[in-house]
């Protein structure tokens, strides 16, 4: 009898551990087409797409950098399962990596697509920060114009 | 003394399963933040591969220097892009890789000029280069083919192509084959360049003449990722080009007023107005040897 309980109790611990190991995929194409809705009525180019993926929780920033050229408009759209995509914000920062702006607004309490109208060419930073306790997963698009 | 063996062989297996669990993850090994694009003194000896992956994700997609052109009000030169008869003679991976970039670019410029034939025959070009590379399964060629003979899609065709290109790339990386990426990239890049100055050269342009001069930010990047792969004579060996054609930018100088951003909420959206003015310095022999180096990186790459 009490070797069936051990059993099952390695078993519990067993399953326990296993459950803590497999996460949610964060599967974003419906975010980066709902992304890419956003472009064309604006007059923007479809340039590069991207996965923000927070792995559960495990990670509450990804950076993404991107070279941006003088003279050319970019647009940056945010989409997640969220209503004005609340649970993750974008902060741009310079090539000095100075912040720039934020997608948030704490005034309207939502976040906005960014659009920069580049008059210096170098290396851009795209800083996805998520709300704890979001799904930690989006998609960001980027779109430009001349 | 059973009852201890038990024991042991519980905890031990307690400890087995708790271990596979911090490992489960191998991209975790910062806590809380993914920055994939640190490339500081202290990284450069070795970079890992989330960093190679960050300068990856910045290199600009070479659609831009299309629009660019088409935009300058420059016809269609069909002369400068590669040939397509040359295919078969790419017949190694660090070929293959390379000339698909070129293509890539290639296709992308034939795409915005609208000249449906020519953008079907590079399609071919790199459907055949990453079969070739065994990543053909991410090139969807008659979704983009059908896209290429229709005139009024060219946002989609665009798109679609692009997203293909990233598919294969991330693919690439997963499979730890990053320097095909890097190739793939560079060549793409060579091209842009090549169709840029070629361009320029027929007809000058201060718009494409600021571009050119502005390339070193990226030819920077590429460098920083060719020269970790070094260890393959290679990729050594283009590494060393590029070097080359960094000493064609010794003496141009891209200096910036400072200015004032401007931001405001319109329509729905964010607006940054940077105000910054750019005061370049560069003479034609610069743009000369620009394009004298990078015609022969590109002919040394298409031969």
């Amino acid at each position: 009898m009490k070797s069936v309980t051990k059993i099952l109790a390695l078993g519990a611990v067993f399953t326990l551990l296993m459950a803590t190991n497999v996460q949610a995929q964060c599967d974003v194409s419906a975010y980066t087409r709902k992304c890419v809705q956003f472009l064309k009525p604006k007059g923007f180019q479809f340039l590069k797409s991207y996965k923000i993926d927070g792995k559960n929780g495990n990670r509450e920033t990804v950076r993404y950098s991107y070279v941006f050229s003088r003279g050319t408009t970019y647009l940056i759209t945010l989409a997640n399962a969220e209503q004005d995509t609340k649970g993750v914000k974008l902060t741009l920062l310079s090539p000095s990596k100075q912040v720039m702006t934020s997608s948030y607004s704490s005034v309207a309490k939502k976040n906005f697509p960014i659009q920069l109208k580049c008059q210096r060419t170098g290396i851009y930073y795209l800083n996805f920060e998520f709300d704890q306790g979001s799904d930690y997963c989006a998609a960001s698009v980027l779109g430009f114009k001349r | 003394m059973n009852h201890m063996k038990k024991l042991l062989l519980s905890l031990t297996l307690i400890l087995f399963l708790f271990s596979c669990g911090e490992d489960a993850d191998p991209d975790d090994d910062d806590n809380t933040t993914q920055d994939t694009t640190s490339t500081d003194d202290s990284r450069r000896a070795k970079l890992s591969p989330d960093v190679i992956k960050g300068i990856i994700e910045s290199i600009p997609n070479p659609i831009e220097i299309s629009f660019l052109i088409k935009e300058t009000g420059l016809k269609y030169d069909p002369t400068i892009l590669n040939s397509i008869d040359k295919i078969s003679d790419y017949n190694t991976d660090y070929r293959k890789a390379l000339n698909l970039g070129v293509y890539s670019t290639d296709l992308g410029y034939a795409n915005i000029y609208g000249q449906s034939q020519d953008a079907i025959n590079f399609l071919q070009g790199v459907k055949e280069m990453a079969d070739g590379l065994n990543i053909g399964k991410f090139f969807d060629y008659e979704t983009i083919k059908t896209l290429a003979s229709n005139s009024d899609k060219l946002d989609e065709l665009i798109q679609e192509t692009t997203t293909n290109l990233e598919r294969m790339n991330e693919y690439l990386q997963q499979e730890d084959r990053s320097d095909m990426t890097v190739l793939i990239l560079t060549g793409a890049w060579v091209e842009a360049v090549y169709l840029t100055t070629s361009v320029a050269q027929k007809q000058s342009n201060d718009q494409l003449n600021i571009r050119i001069a502005e390339q070193k930010v990226t030819l920077d990047q590429l460098s920083l990722l060719l020269g970790h792969y070094e260890t393959s004579p290679k990729m050594k060996k283009l590494k060393a080009e590029l070097e080359e054609l960094d000493q064609a930018y010794k003496n141009i100088d891209v200096k910036y007023e400072k200015g004032e951003s401007k931001e405001v909420i319109e329509d729905g959206i964010l607006t940054i107005q940077q105000t910054e003015v750019p005061v370049i310095n560069m003479t034609q022999e610069d743009l000369d040897n620009i394009y004298q180096k990078i015609s022969d990186i590109r002919s040394q790459i298409i031969s």
